[in-house]
């Protein structure tokens, strides 16, 4: 444990050394060479290496619910959030980092969108599954009952009797809903 | 060891496997929406319903609302009466002298017109005895015994039963019984104009006369724009003390406990508790504080009681003098601000903002059509809380 946290700190205070890497391996088998700091963000990395005395450098650690396509994902706003925060406190990325952000999940697609909101989850990434849960609220802000069931995959279990008695309760909630 | 991480606030029996996502990342988005909008959502599937009617749930919901300023105001007796919620701009002096000031709630991006309730014709003129939860406490002018609860975010309301000296009712007053945990432990007490006092509680839906009545000898304040103060789980009223000549009653506080059902008194320092002129309850950081009219009506001071019972811990913290007549104080702005109801330069009753800091007011809001029309305020939050009994919600 000693050897990862003190490693840590004296890579990012020495640059010219060779930066430190940590191995993570996904649900279908491929394996991330994640420089430590950033893998760090990931809360299930940091706790796994802080309370194993035994992993070295060369363990690789398996990460079997998270896909490759969510683990690049993931990767690439962790890269980026490491990035804005070794320029700190000179910059002051605000701005910068709300157009990284807006840039990044207009690439995403419903289905990537919640695959990573999995991921971070599971990873505990507190960060990233506040700001992917905000997309997600954003994504289904004034859209129908039935835009929503569909976006989280969720099934209709009222009786149609059921339903249409919620709906007639709370009649006036459905007004300014956008069309599908 | 990631689900211990995680505190979820979901209830034991949502069945698993209705999520595509983990029910502790759901309710992080259900967080994030409004009482309309999760309306909605209660219509996706059972297990939504039950999160979102939840009572933790319902309890992390408020704890996320922003409180804003509720405003009713009167503009004429034939007129239906406004209600609104007004948040607060970010930036002082939203419009512009030049800018004509003009009635129209479309234009005040600060200002959103409720709807009516769904009893507004069974009042013929209204008033808010109180807030608490994000549920408002309503009454008719006309008939005090005719009493409401709503919810305006979920637009859920409970027709209080009459109470036993429905003919007789003198004041009102709002709050909740802080000692029982929930959040809808609403009640309202009734004090008669023969000093007979009664409380209801909405969980068990009826009215209990209260053993030892009003205190005796006590005339509680009847200023037309005072409204009582509810704090620490007390509801607060400015009060004389009855004796022969009305000029010199001494002024005091009473007070009724919603968890213990007693009234107390609470005293004001000499010099306040001596001088005749109005005085307006409030509460400003959670200390309980009266304006005091000054110098015919000018001028208020505002008195803060420091330590909650303790009469020596009142104390004078400034004045506010506006050059003319006819203002008084309504309640307290988030950005330091004190609401006014007063006229502005444009000669119309409206709502102003007085700054302590540099002494100056703003026009903040929407102008009245006439001088003189009175605006209740009250801090509201938006909550999910039903002011209907527990045993009858989903009977």
């Amino acid at each position: 444990m000693s050897s990862s946290i003190a490693s840590s700190s004296s890579s990012s205070s020495s640059s010219s050394k060779k930066e430190k890497k940590i191995s993570l391996k996904t649900s279908d088998g491929e394996v991330f060479e994640v420089e430590e700091p950033v893998a760090m963000q990931l809360e299930i990395v940091r706790s796994f290496f802080a309370d194993n005395e035994d992993v070295t450098e060369q363990t690789v650690m398996p990460l079997p619910n998270v896909s490759t396509a969510a683990m690049h994902g993931i990767l690439e706003y962790c890269r980026a959030h490491e990035e804005f925060r070794r320029r700190m406190p000179e910059a002051a990325p605000e701005e910068e980092v709300r157009a990284f952000e807006a840039g990044y999940v207009d690439r995403k697609s419903n289905e990537e969108l919640k695959e990573m909101i999995l991921a971070a989850n599971y990873l505990n990434i507190s960060k990233l599954l506040d700001f992917l849960t905000g997309v997600a609220a954003k994504r289904i802000e004034n859209k129908s009952v039935e835009y929503v069931r569909a976006f989280f995959g969720v099934e209709n279990d009222f009786t149609p009797e059921e339903e249409a008695n919620l709906r007639r309760e709370y009649e006036w909630a459905f007004e300014g809903v956008d069309e599908d | 060891m990631i689900e211990a991480i995680h505190v979820s606030i979901g209830i034991g029996n949502v069945r698993k496997g209705d999520f595509s996502l983990p029910e502790d990342v759901m309710i992080d988005i259900f967080l994030r929406f409004p009482a309309k909008k999760l309306a909605q959502l209660r219509c996706v599937c059972k297990s939504w319903n039950q999160i979102i009617t939840s009572q933790p749930f319902v309890e992390s919901h408020i704890d996320q609302s922003t409180t804003k300023a509720c405003i009713l105001y009167h503009p004429y007796r034939y007129r239906p009466l406004e209600l609104g919620l007004y948040s607060e701009p970010q930036e002082i002096g939203l419009y512009p002298e030049t800018k004509k000031l003009t009635f129209d709630f479309e234009t005040l991006p600060n200002f959103v017109k409720l709807c009516n309730p769904p009893f507004a014709t069974k009042l013929i003129d209204w008033n808010i005895i109180g807030s608490c939860n994000g549920v408002l406490c309503l009454c008719s002018n006309f008939d005090l015994s005719v009493i409401y609860m709503w919810n305006p975010s979920i637009n859920k309301y409970m027709a209080l039963p009459k109470p036993f000296y429905q003919y007789n009712v003198r004041y009102l007053g709002f709050g909740i019984n802080p000692l029982s945990g929930y959040l809808d432990d609403f009640k309202v007490v009734c004090i008669s104009a023969n000093a007979n006092a009664e409380v209801y509680s909405l969980q068990k839906n009826s009215w209990t006369i209260v053993a030892e009545g009003f205190p005796p000898s006590i005339d509680l304040s009847r200023c037309p724009y005072d409204h009582p103060a509810f704090l620490r789980g007390c509801v607060h009223w400015c009060a004389r003390v009855s004796c022969y000549v009305d000029s010199k009653c001494p002024w005091l506080i009473v007070s009724f406990d919603f968890a213990d059902e007693f009234f107390e008194k609470i005293m004001l320092p000499d010099n306040l508790s001596a001088s005749d002129s109005n005085k307006f309850l409030n509460v400003v950081d959670g200390c309980l504080c009266v304006f005091a009219a000054v110098d015919e009506y000018s001028a208020y001071e505002l008195w803060v009681m420091m330590d909650y019972g303790v009469v020596e811990s009142w104390t004078r913290i400034y004045i506010i003098e506006k050059p003319d007549k006819y203002w008084w104080p309504l309640g307290f702005a988030k950005t330091g601000g004190i609401f006014l109801q007063g006229v502005c330069e444009h000669g119309q009753s409206t709502l102003v903002t007085y700054w302590p800091d540099s002494q100056t007011f703003t026009c903040t809001c929407f102008p009245l059509e006439l001088p003189h029309i009175p605006i209740q305020m009250l801090t509201f939050v938006e909550s999910l809380v039903a002011p209907v009994p527990r045993h009858l919600i989903g009977a």
